[in-house]
């Protein structure tokens, strides 16, 4: 392992004057039984650059990825690292050949330090054999600097921003000689702030003469920081080209397969009668700390109102407030004029015609082990349409079923499968088509196209508008800025449990949002 | 009630099991793969270790039997478990069952003998006083007349927390159990580690199967370990995986099982007081930390 990290630096930093390609990959197939999930795939990445790879859900990246860290094999295919045929059965041989990569999910073990974390593949020992925790503190002290990734050794990872435990995650393959770094969708979970940190650190690791291998599907990153693209689409690669050559509706044209529209179209807004009033609400959250602190509101039909912030600033907890499935401490709620009150106050949401598109959809929006008919009757199996006596009419509910799911575009095998055999995006359309059947004449809509590709989130985007458009209320909560900007009519920011800004699409910048988002409030 | 000062002899000797058997146990709870069936590999090894002492007429030749007899349950485990991915809990549920009828059809048809099994060729395992400290008092009741089993558990627990601390091995079974993704994700099989564990686990709960037939009183008899698997269960699951803690969680049942064998000298019913170091398990279960924590927060989430 040691000569092998050697060989690399003579390599790198002499330099031959042709100079073999980091990684290439010739003729990659990867079957999962009877699907194909790579499909004859070459590709190819240089030294000291950033190459993204692009693709909707499914496309087959993380595949093709995995595939190189040795996490499955290929079915046929070869690998070439720095130009020679690289056989990896298992993590440790790509470790040895120089290949870090930084999971989506992260790796890394929550109660232990940040050092033990990053030495834990290669831990220093001391004479007695037992491993030295003063020297890991060291080590890491010295690759945070070698590299400019402030950490705190001693810190425990649990405590760590999801921000700096990718920043550790990266460390981690650094320590055990990663000059290939791939990294799997690195900005899913990552605030504004934290994504140009993220783009610093790639573009320095470049210029020590590292390579990068980025996987995503937002297209402003790759073409802020790449230097390659290479689109893959249904398992296949749709070319290679050059960043500076090409711009964001090319690449989304090569991802989805047709013209994309990059923005969403629609009409200035006609609000009328007030839907939903939050009147001076508090309330904590599971920890039992205030989340939620004195917040008013209204929201009215025929208007889309966003709400943004940095993740954690009392999102979550407000929109359990208004749907019920959080008591508040303080103020009240209204629908319509009906006081939000009772026992059963998610139901009587329900009965008060509010939809909504829940933050987590594994969690709580779906039940990935029921099928996916029970998923689409979640709620809707209360309305007297779909009941036959004390019965269910599965008929009737079969073919809304169907029905919905043609709608909103749901690819599925049968409806009798499992939710959990629906890919992320899918599942996602399928509970948004369930939350439109009742036609809410409020929708909470929050993080709708979260992990979704460019194709169906133009799509949902149309279908909310539409929504709107329709005489409804709708309130969305995103981490994405672009999100609220484009769709909403009235933006709202929070920050620390308050709501700190308002301001209405035509005047909203994303300068003086962000400002709002990191508290910052100038006094006019 | 008079409490007799031989107490804390009486507590180290039925902490003992609990002990060696829990910290065994504590590997495979750090490693992600909880293992219910220290009852029916201890009971199995009390068994074993009596059937070997028996023939042989070695305490030795006990001891180990009582280790194989362990082992071959945990390999089982591991087997189903790791292997054959069964689930977890219910494999184990299985395997205790299995080990109760087992020892107990064997007992009946290799010794023809239904209940207990008492002889004079079963030799029990050598006590040892420790130089010097037993000549102080008090003290010396723990460090006279003990099995090498009691010594050991001791400085098991010790070792334990060295390992799970200071060794790059004790990190990647606490990796295990937290994100096996991170274990993978350096190249270390997460499969290996939990094999490791299921069979020091097994090595273990022999020796606390050793130290329950062979320690003080040489005879076996049926479901002899009597839920005290269980008990070093609940010990694991109290200490948060922190192996002192599992050491003090287990000495907690310790007395009271020790008070409650001495309080069956006195009037009070002995069905009652054999209670005692259940009612213990359930009573420290209650006062966990995190338990205090959500009971505080849903009074508090109760109030607003």
């Amino acid at each position: 392992m040691r000569r092998q990290r050697f060989y690399f630096r003579i390599r790198i930093r002499k330099g031959s004057k042709k100079v073999a390609a980091a990684v290439e990959m010739r003729g990659i197939t990867k079957k999962f039984g009877d699907f194909t999930a790579n499909d004859n795939i070459n590709f190819q990445v240089e030294w000291a650059q950033i190459h993204g790879i692009c693709g909707e859900n499914g496309a087959g990246k993380t595949t093709l990825m995995n595939t190189l860290y040795g996490l499955h094999q290929p079915t046929s295919g070869t690998i070439y690292i720095d130009g020679r045929q690289a056989v990896i059965h298992s993590p440790k041989d790509s470790i040895a050949m120089g290949i870090g990569m930084v999971q989506q999910h992260f790796s890394l073990v929550p109660s232990m330090t940040v050092a033990e974390n990053i030495v834990m593949g290669n831990p220093p020992y001391k004479k007695n054999g037992l491993v030295d925790k003063k020297k890991s503190i060291a080590i890491v002290e010295e690759i945070s600097k070698k590299y400019n990734l402030a950490v705190e050794p001693a810190a425990a990872v649990k405590e760590l921003p999801v921000g700096l435990q990718q920043r550790v995650e990266i460390l981690k393959a650094l320590y055990l000689g990663a000059n290939i770094l791939i990294m799997d969708e690195p900005t899913a979970v990552l605030t504004p702030q934290e994504i140009s940190g993220l783009f610093v650190t790639l573009d320095g690791l470049r210029k020590q003469g590292k390579s990068v291998i980025l996987i995503t599907h937002k297209l402003s990153e790759v073409t802020a920081i790449t230097d390659q693209i290479t689109v893959m689409r249904l398992g296949r690669v749709e070319g290679t080209i050059e960043t500076k050559k090409t711009s964001e509706c090319e690449i989304a044209r090569m991802m989805v397969g047709r013209e994309v529209l990059m923005r969403v179209e629609k009409e200035a807004s006609v609000p009328k009668e007030t839907v939903l009033d939050v009147d001076h609400i508090s309330c904590i959250n599971h920890q039992g700390i205030l989340a939620v602190d004195d917040v008013s509101f209204q929201v009215r039909e025929g208007e889309i109102v966003g709400v943004a912030g940095v993740q954690g600033n009392g999102q979550t907890e407000l929109i359990e407030a208004i749907t019920g499935l959080k008591k508040l401490r303080k103020g009240r709620i209204r629908i319509g004029g009906t006081l939000l009150k009772g026992r059963n106050m998610p139901r009587l949401c329900r009965d008060l015609k509010i939809g909504h598109i829940p933050e987590d959809r594994q969690e709580t929006g779906a039940a990935r082990h029921a099928s996916i008919r029970d998923n689409y009757l979640l709620y809707l199996h209360t309305l007297e349409t779909f009941k036959k006596g004390i019965f269910l009419d599965y008929k009737r509910v079969d073919a809304a079923c169907k029905e919905g799911l043609k709608e909103y575009d749901v690819r599925y095998n049968r409806i009798q499968d499992n939710a959990s055999s629906l890919s992320g995006g899918n599942l996602q359309k399928l509970i948004i088509a369930r939350e439109m059947y009742t036609k809410p004449r409020l929708l909470v809509a929050a993080q709708p196209t979260r992990g979704v590709d460019i194709g169906a989130t133009e799509f949902i985007h149309r279908q909310i508008v539409a929504h709107r458009d329709a005489g409804n209320a709708v309130l969305l909560f995103s981490n994405e800025l672009s999100e609220i900007m484009s769709l909403s009519d009235r933006i709202l920011v929070m920050f620390k449990g308050r709501i700190i800004g308002e301001i209405c699409q035509a005047e909203a910048t994303e300068e003086q949002l962000g400002f709002w988002m990191a508290g910052i409030k100038k006094e006019s | 009630m008079p409490i007799n000062v031989t107490l804390l002899a009486v507590v180290a000797r039925v902490t003992t099991p609990i002990v060696l058997c829990a910290s065994g146990g504590l590997y495979c709870q750090m490693a992600g793969t909880p293992n219910i069936t220290l009852e029916g590999a201890m009971l199995m090894a009390a068994f074993t270790g009596v059937a070997g002492s028996y023939y042989t007429g070695s305490a030795l030749a006990g001891l180990l039997c009582a280790i194989a007899g362990s082992m071959a349950v945990n390999l089982l485990f591991g087997f189903l478990h790791l292997k054959l991915g069964g689930e977890g809990t219910i494999t184990g549920f299985a395997i205790n069952s299995l080990c109760l009828g087992l020892t107990t059809f064997l007992l009946r048809s290799m010794f023809h003998v239904t209940g207990t099994l008492v002889d004079d060729r079963i030799t029990g395992l050598t006590r040892y006083s420790v130089p010097v400290l037993k000549d102080i008092p008090v003290i010396q009741q723990l460090f006279t007349g003990h099995t090498l089993c009691t010594y050991f558990s001791w400085a098991f627990v010790i070792l334990t927390y060295i390992i799970f601390y200071k060794t790059r091995y004790g990190m990647n079974v606490r990796a295990c159990g937290e994100n096996p993704g991170a274990v993978a994700a350096v190249g270390v099989s997460v499969q290996r580690i939990r094999w490791s564990t299921v069979l020091i686990s097994g090595f273990m709960s022999g020796l606390a199967g050793a130290q329950i037939s062979l320690g003080y009183l040489s005879m076996f008899s049926e479901n002899m370990t009597s839920g005290r698997g269980f008990i070093a269960l609940a010990a694991i699951m109290l200490s948060g995986g922190r192996p002192v803690a599992m050491f003090v969680a287990a000495l907690l049942f310790g007395v009271a099982e020790g008070l409650s064998n001495q309080a069956q000298l006195t009037t009070v019913s002995s069905h009652l007081i054999l209670t005692l170091p259940y009612l213990m398990v359930i009573v420290v279960l209650l006062m966990q930390p995190e338990q205090m924590r959500a009971l505080k927060l849903r009074i508090k989430q109760m109030k607003g």
